[in-house]
């Protein structure tokens, strides 16, 4: 059941992604720099704090080719990069002290990640041909602090759709 | 002898991932058409994201980001495109009459709403509410009432993938003619330079004389794009990277930020010509 309601957490922060936040954002407004919303990433993050790295990396791996299949040119890319942020997530969250500091500093690290990880790919097989140095300054680095913000209000969610079904399994990341 | 080998299980999932990640996009790149799976999550996610496009789009139209001047209501910008669609369907019915052109081969447009936009920047691609039941193609030029914008790189029934020319990948180049004094001068549009917001023209002849604000438009000589689809204005020119040609930063006519209609052109002209060349490969039987 908690796994359906996570699933239309996630679908509709998808949806969010491509259409109301592609208004909001700075590109929209004639900015050079450039918010990549990753909400989904975001939310796979949490999650696997929470439920563990397998789980992270199902749902990071679902969402993944979603995006994939409905933005991408080439199926892959982004059904590996945010099923292994999953997963490293969940082993980042075995590793320290838990809180809500832990959870702030996996996001914002596993965000970066995950940016380089999918620009590399693309760059790689030559679906981008943006030099580094602007994917970087004006791509990522926006993108990562942006998300790091807007990953709170999701890290409530999460954990409110959590702690609603397994009342007294959740006291992780208070 | 084979335990050893999965022992250290997780070295070896993450190795078969890469292996798979890497077959995969080489298998799906760059193909023709879609399974019946993706054609139906690209309708169901299109579907969904037009729920939410339309009052983000009128939201932003309050904020002041309408691409258009006028008092920004959705209704009025609708009436706007149409009068121009008219316009411009009155202008090329003239035009053609006095070129003493076929009535068939008279151009149409499909007016779609953009639902959704890909997130990152580096495949820049909007999603359409008008598909191959509409009668939109996959390669057809897209434009908005200011100029061309890109192509369809995908259509299933419902929904089309419009591939914006902003896009920073390896795109085939469009075939583009600067109206210079006189005569046309032929050139290939190849990318754009985020930084300086301009489209690159390349493989220009040496020796054209090329000034500030001259049109780029579409050639008619392309096998796939209608010509005098208005591009945008020389802006600066440089030297090529082959030494013998010439680089021309071309300004856009068409604003990419924000895009809520755009037009989709079909040329049957054009498509004639597509048809007739899928024949021909038919009959030799060397194309797919």
């Amino acid at each position: 059941m908690v796994v359906w309601i996570l699933t239309g957490f996630l679908s509709f922060l998808f949806l969010l992604e491509g259409t109301v936040l592609q208004y909001v954002a700075p590109q929209a407004w004639g900015s050079p720099l450039v918010w990549i919303p990753q909400l989904v990433t975001s939310g796979v993050i949490i999650l696997s704090l929470y439920r563990g790295r397998k789980s992270g990396m199902i749902f990071g791996f679902c969402f993944g080719l979603i995006h994939d299949v409905i933005y991408a040119q080439a199926l892959g890319v982004y059904a590996f990069s945010t099923a292994a942020i999953g997963y490293v997530a969940g082993l980042i969250s075995r590793q320290f002290f838990s809180g809500p500091l832990v959870a702030l500093m996996t996001t914002g690290v596993c965000q970066a990640v995950h940016l380089l990880m999918s620009y590399g790919w693309f760059r790689l097989f030559n679906m981008t041909e943006m030099p580094w140095k602007m994917a970087l300054f004006y791509h990522i680095i926006p993108s990562v602090l942006i998300n790091m913000v807007v990953a709170y209000p999701i890290y409530r969610g999460v954990r409110w759709i959590l702690k609603r079904s397994h009342p007294h399994s959740v006291q992780l990341f208070d | 002898m084979f335990m050893r080998l999965f022992a250290n299980r997780r070295l070896f999932v993450t190795l078969l991932a890469v292996i798979l990640l890497v077959v995969s996009i080489g298998l799906t790149r760059e193909r023709g058409g879609l399974t019946w799976a993706e054609a139906g999550l690209k309708n169901a996610g299109a579907w969904l994201s037009g729920w939410l496009a339309t009052p983000s789009q009128a939201v932003a139209d309050w904020f002041g980001g309408d691409v258009v001047a006028g008092d920004g209501s959705e209704s009025d910008r609708i009436l706007q495109l149409k009068a121009e669609v008219a316009r411009l369907k009155q202008e090329n019915d003239n035009l053609k009459e006095v070129a003493g052109y076929d009535k068939e081969d008279k151009r149409s447009y499909i007016t779609a709403k953009t639902v959704a936009r890909s997130p990152d920047r580096w495949n820049d691609r909007v999603v359409i509410d008008r598909g191959k039941d509409d009668g939109v193609k996959k390669g057809m030029p897209v434009i908005t009432e200011e100029g061309l914008i890109g192509r369809v790189s995908a259509a299933t029934d419902h929904m089309a993938d419009v591939q914006l020319m902003t896009d920073s990948g390896s795109t085939p180049g469009i075939a583009a003619q600067v109206q210079a004094k006189g005569k046309n001068v032929f050139g290939l549009i190849e990318g754009y330079d985020a930084k300086k917001k301009r489209l690159l023209l390349k493989k220009v002849p040496d020796g054209a004389e090329l000034k500030k604000g001259q049109l780029v438009v579409t050639s008619g000589l392309s096998d796939l794009f209608p010509g005098d689809l208005l591009i945008g204005t020389v802006d600066e020119v440089t030297r090529g990277e082959f030494g013998v040609d010439r680089m021309v930063y071309v300004k856009p006519a068409a604003r990419f930020e924000q895009l809520h209609y755009v037009m989709v052109v079909r040329d049957p002209a054009k498509i004639h010509v597509e048809e007739h060349r899928k024949e021909l490969n038919k009959r030799k039987g060397g194309g797919d």
